[in-house]
């Protein structure tokens, strides 16, 4: 099933080319990878797909069945794009709470279970403007996994993680993959999208190139 | 909507929230008996004019800022806000967080005045700390209500009781204080420096009072217009005029945000 479609997107800011002609296609159940040198355009790419951006031509179409009744954005998406987002005066969980508020879609012990997975103390009373880079990545992950989102558009999940959480953090992506969710993510790391993804597009010259065939099996990662 | 915006309105009445308001009541009131001490004055409406034209009309905009847009200017700043939009439409969260913004700066500051004159109609002439001479200013008890009718703009309502007149003009502050809150609620989307963003209500509030003075425009002065101690009584229609304008712009930002929401960058 094509779950995202990017068709001729081209995309400039203040005069500048980042996509041309873009095209793109992301399937149900598999794990995509975004590769390119910094200011290529991967965030940008992410954030059309969210609907946070216009393109200035082509479009960006999402499955119907991932679509919100009566609005404009994708439906069931988590989303890490740019950086990690969180209220500092407040702790992990309280920041994780005030998000899953928006929808009521799941009870504190489901965000306590989701803290743990990611690794970090759901009890820790360290508010957040004290959390290191990890940590903040940590709740940005937990918060795009929390409700259980079936698309995981991934913006360098790696990004300031131990080696233990990276492992721990792949082989979690490997066993969504196999749930059937959708995983698009990009990465600095070779090694990540070498170990993960199905298939990789690479942003060069502004332009948008599948490099890799997909893959039928992957080693499982080992934690 | 309706409901969620019960919800962020009271996710926000923090204790903070009723530290800052005690902090703001305690240092007008403190400051009007101080500076009371040395005066002698014609009635409670003076009294009332003494409480709220002290530091009040200085540092208004600041405490608009203060009561919900500063926590605000963290949610933009931190990007917490982006990462609502999956999960409810960004429009949808502005309007709630403008609307919980509104309401409660206009609780906050309705509730401010109303107990200042309270404070000032009720309880004050009972500890006696101020000295009232009315005959003193040529006031008898025939001519003394006549006179705070033509006193200080919006005291034209007083001959419709003081409660009357001490809730309109209580709606009236806090109406300025919610214009002045949602426009400061936009300059935080708008502007990436949150410093700036905060600091530039306070800003332009002082570089218009300095610019319609210098125009000869100073019945129009945004202070005088909240807080008509000053001068003399104006008609009722002058002070709408600022805050119309005011208005306006509040709406041009709201109209902006709305047709161009992929090009606030605060949103992605």
């Amino acid at each position: 099933m094509k779950l995202i479609e990017v068709q001729h997107v081209t995309k400039s800011f203040r005069g500048q080319v980042l996509l041309d002609q873009a095209n793109a296609t992301f399937e149900k159940g598999h794990i995509y990878g975004i590769t390119g040198p910094n200011g290529s355009g991967k965030s940008v790419l992410f954030k059309l797909i969210c609907g946070f951006i216009k393109p200035d031509q082509g479009e960006v179409i999402i499955h119907p069945n991932y679509r919100a009744k009566n609005a404009n954005f994708p439906s069931n998406f988590g989303i890490i794009i740019d950086r990690p987002g969180y209220l500092a005066g407040h702790t992990g969980f309280e920041n994780l709470k005030k998000w899953a508020e928006i929808q009521h879609k799941i009870s504190d012990q489901d965000i306590q279970h989701t803290m743990r997975i990611v690794g970090l103390d759901p009890f820790a009373r360290q508010k957040m403007k004290s959390y290191s880079l990890g940590m903040k990545q940590k709740i940005a992950l937990a918060q795009a996994i929390m409700e259980n989102q079936e698309v995981l558009i991934l913006d360098e999940p790696f990004n300031a993680l131990d080696i233990d959480s990276v492992n721990d953090i792949r082989s979690l992506l490997l066993d969504y993959k196999q749930e059937g969710k959708t995983i698009i993510l990009t990465s600095h790391n070779q090694e990540d999208i070498d170990l993960l993804c199905d298939q990789v597009y690479q942003i060069r010259n502004k332009k948008l190139e599948l490099v890799a065939p997909k893959v039928v099996t992957k080693p499982k990662v080992t934690v | 909507m309706f409901g969620e915006v019960l919800f962020e309105v009271r996710k926000k009445l923090t204790p903070m929230f009723g530290l800052l308001w005690l902090l703001t009541l305690i240092a007008i009131i403190s400051f009007a008996i101080y500076k009371s001490q040395h005066y002698i004055l014609r009635d409670t409406l003076e009294y009332f004019s003494f409480v709220l034209n002290s530091a009040l009309p200085i540092i208004f905009p600041i405490i608009t800022v203060l009561v919900y847009v500063a926590t605000f200017s963290g949610e933009v700043h931190h990007r917490f806000l982006v990462y609502t939009r999956m999960r409810r439409p960004i429009l949808t969260t502005l309007y709630i967080k403008l609307l919980a913004n509104i309401i409660l700066t206009f609780l906050f500051f309705f509730s401010l005045i109303y107990i200042c004159f309270l404070f000032a109609y009720y309880i004050e002439p009972h500890i006696g700390i101020a000295k009232y001479e009315p005959a003193g200013f040529g006031l008898t008890k025939d001519n003394i209500e006549a006179d705070t009718y033509t006193r200080y703009t919006f005291t034209q309502l007083l001959q419709y009781g003081t409660i009357t007149y001490s809730i309109l003009y209580s709606f009236w502050v806090a109406m300025n204080a919610a214009l002045y809150a949602g426009i400061s609620f936009f300059l935080v989307l708008f502007i990436k420096n949150r410093f700036l963003a905060l600091s530039l209500p306070f800003i332009i509030y002082v570089i218009t009072i300095f610019t319609l003075i210098s125009l000869d425009l100073e019945i129009y002065r945004l202070n005088y217009v909240i807080f008509p101690f000053d001068r003399v009584q104006d008609p009722l229609w002058k002070p709408f005029i600022p805050f119309i304008i005011l208005l306006l712009i509040l709406l041009c930002f709201l109209l902006y945000v709305k047709r161009n929401p992929s090009k606030v960058d605060s949103f992605s």
